[in-house]
């Protein structure tokens, strides 16, 4: 059986590999029903307006803004997911809410023809009702693409929202004891770092016993390659890990 | 279980993202979940189709299809629990370690029919006491292999822990059926009705019949809202106990141990 992940990677021609995680059924219908609702405000706007101008015209007035209207719900419907996703490189104000974009299968940016073969082909993926084709599309397609995107040569990935974080801190700090007994150089492997970083950062969510558990079987390792000996294994870990990357201000 | 045996990529999941594994998961399993369904859920349809057909205004069929919802939920479980952590089983093993644990299982069942009761006569009472300390109670089960005593301590720590993910189970465990439901129904009547013009031959839903299409559309939900609890739960365990950092841990101290 395959690994169950939703992550696709794309290499560019200069060999770099981006990673993006692909955009289900679920997020989309989110976003989907985020579109409706605005779309619906919208089409309430366009026809209020499109009445106002016919009471205040007359007669004539009358069937010519409702002809205005009819065309202005018809162009919003078809109209809006294509014009949104063209402009805003894949997105639409639903999307964007759930940090979705549609993207080209090479990972690229969609143009007007995608976007619009993908939004052309919505009426097929709608089918019979409540998008069950788009749906049972999605089930069996290994990039998650409905009719739509299989035509158009596009698929929907969610944007990672990652922020840069912080160097996080040990707790509490080296003391001068323990200073003394430092090793003036200390070299962990990169994978190391990680894992001890990540204990740093979610040592509170996991509790002491937890980490102290966990850090016990990297302990050993770290100790016998570095020299560096705490009172516990978790402050081996964490003593090893400032010296490593704060060096002499540790 | 060993989690260092995941085919689950071990990370921080959002309810949504969730979901969409649980779709992959479907994919994955391939034949499996058909000859599953043909095995452990078909023979119900049946039953239930027949009941429906001769005695079509009673509120009986309803309220007996509700009460077994859950327990056809247990064999895609197990299916999931075992394939995530090992090779993917035959259905008829399936079905085997499902009859061989059927006993603990049951336990839950009456359990929870017993809660479900109690709650409509106590007016939900029971749910703000018991919902919490045994949600994760057949998960823990199946992918643990402990009995009712200490998984029903471990599922309460864990519910404790992360009553987010326990109210999001929730909401999809009972609304999810419901959607499914809805669609079928109306994807049924839509071919058969519009496309077709063969009228209603099997009622409407609408009109409080249990139609073949409202049971297919439950019937198909099941596995998948069986299969999303199990990764809320996965993700309930790596978010409070760091399974991802164990994973990295012993990949590092015994490479080769990891995928």
């Amino acid at each position: 059986m395959d690994p169950v992940d939703t992550v696709v990677a794309f290499e560019t021609p200069e060999r770099v590999v981006f990673r993006h995680r692909l955009a289900g059924p679920a997020p989309r219908a989110v976003a989907w029903l985020v579109d409706a609702l605005i779309q619906v405000l919208l089409g309430l706007m366009v026809m209020a307006v499109a009445l106002l101008a016919g009471i205040s015209l007359g007669e004539l007035g009358t069937g010519v803004a409702g002809a205005i209207a009819l065309l202005g719900v018809f162009m919003l419907q078809w109209g809006y997911a294509t014009v949104f996703e063209a402009w805003w490189r894949g997105q639409t104000p639903g999307k964007v809410a759930l940090g979705l974009r549609v993207v080209r299968r090479d990972g690229g940016p969609v143009g007007w023809r995608e976007a619009l073969l993908r939004n052309l082909l919505r009426a097929a993926d709608a089918l019979p009702s409540l998008y069950v084709v788009g749906l049972v599309t999605m089930a069996v397609d290994p990039r998650l693409r409905r009719l739509g995107d299989l035509v158009a040569g596009t698929m929907v990935v969610a944007e990672g929202r990652g922020h840069l974080e912080d160097t996080p801190a040990i707790d509490p700090p080296v003391t001068p004891a323990e200073r003394d007994v430092l090793p003036a150089r200390v070299r962990l492997l990169p994978e190391e770092r990680a894992v001890i970083a990540g204990l740093l950062r979610r040592a509170h969510a996991l509790g002491p016993l937890r980490v102290e558990e966990l850090a016990a079987r990297l302990a050993p390792q770290v100790e016998a390659r570095t020299g560096v000996t705490g009172q516990t294994a978790w402050r081996t870990l964490q003593l090893a890990w400032v010296r490593a990357v704060r060096g002499a201000d540790a | 279980m060993n989690p260092l045996q995941s085919r689950l990529a071990l990370r921080a999941r959002d309810p949504l993202t969730s979901l969409d594994a649980a779709i992959v998961l479907a994919r994955s399993l391939g034949m499996v979940v058909p000859q599953l369904f043909a095995l452990t859920i078909l023979p119900w349809c049946v039953v239930l189709g027949g009941w429906v057909a001769w005695a079509p205004t009673s509120v009986l069929p309803w309220v007996v299809a509700t009460a077994v919802y859950p327990l056809l939920q247990l064999p895609a479980l197990e299916l999931g629990a075992t394939a995530l952590f090992g090779e993917v089983p035959s259905a008829g093993r399936v079905v085997m370690r499902g009859l061989a644990r059927l006993d603990v299982m049951m336990t839950l069942w009456v359990r929870g029919i017993v809660w479900a009761v109690t709650s409509v006569m106590c007016l939900g009472l029971p749910t703000v006491f018991l919902v919490p300390s045994t949600f994760w109670l057949a998960e823990t089960v199946a992918l643990e292999k402990r009995g009712i005593g200490p998984a029903i301590e471990r599922a309460g720590r864990l519910s404790v822990s992360a009553p987010g993910h326990v109210l999001t189970a929730c909401g999809v465990a009972l609304f999810g059926p419901m959607i499914a439901v809805v669609a079928a129904e109306s994807t049924g009547q839509a071919l058969v009705s519009t496309v077709l013009q063969l009228g209603q031959p099997f009622g409407s839903l609408w009109d409080g019949t249990l139609t073949p299409w409202a049971m297919a559309g439950s019937l198909l939900a099941a596995p998948i809202v069986a299969w999303f609890r199990l990764i809320l739960y996965l993700d309930s365990r790596t978010r409070i106990e760091g399974w991802d950092l164990q994973v990295a841990i012993d990949g590092i101290v015994s490479p080769g141990s990891t995928r």
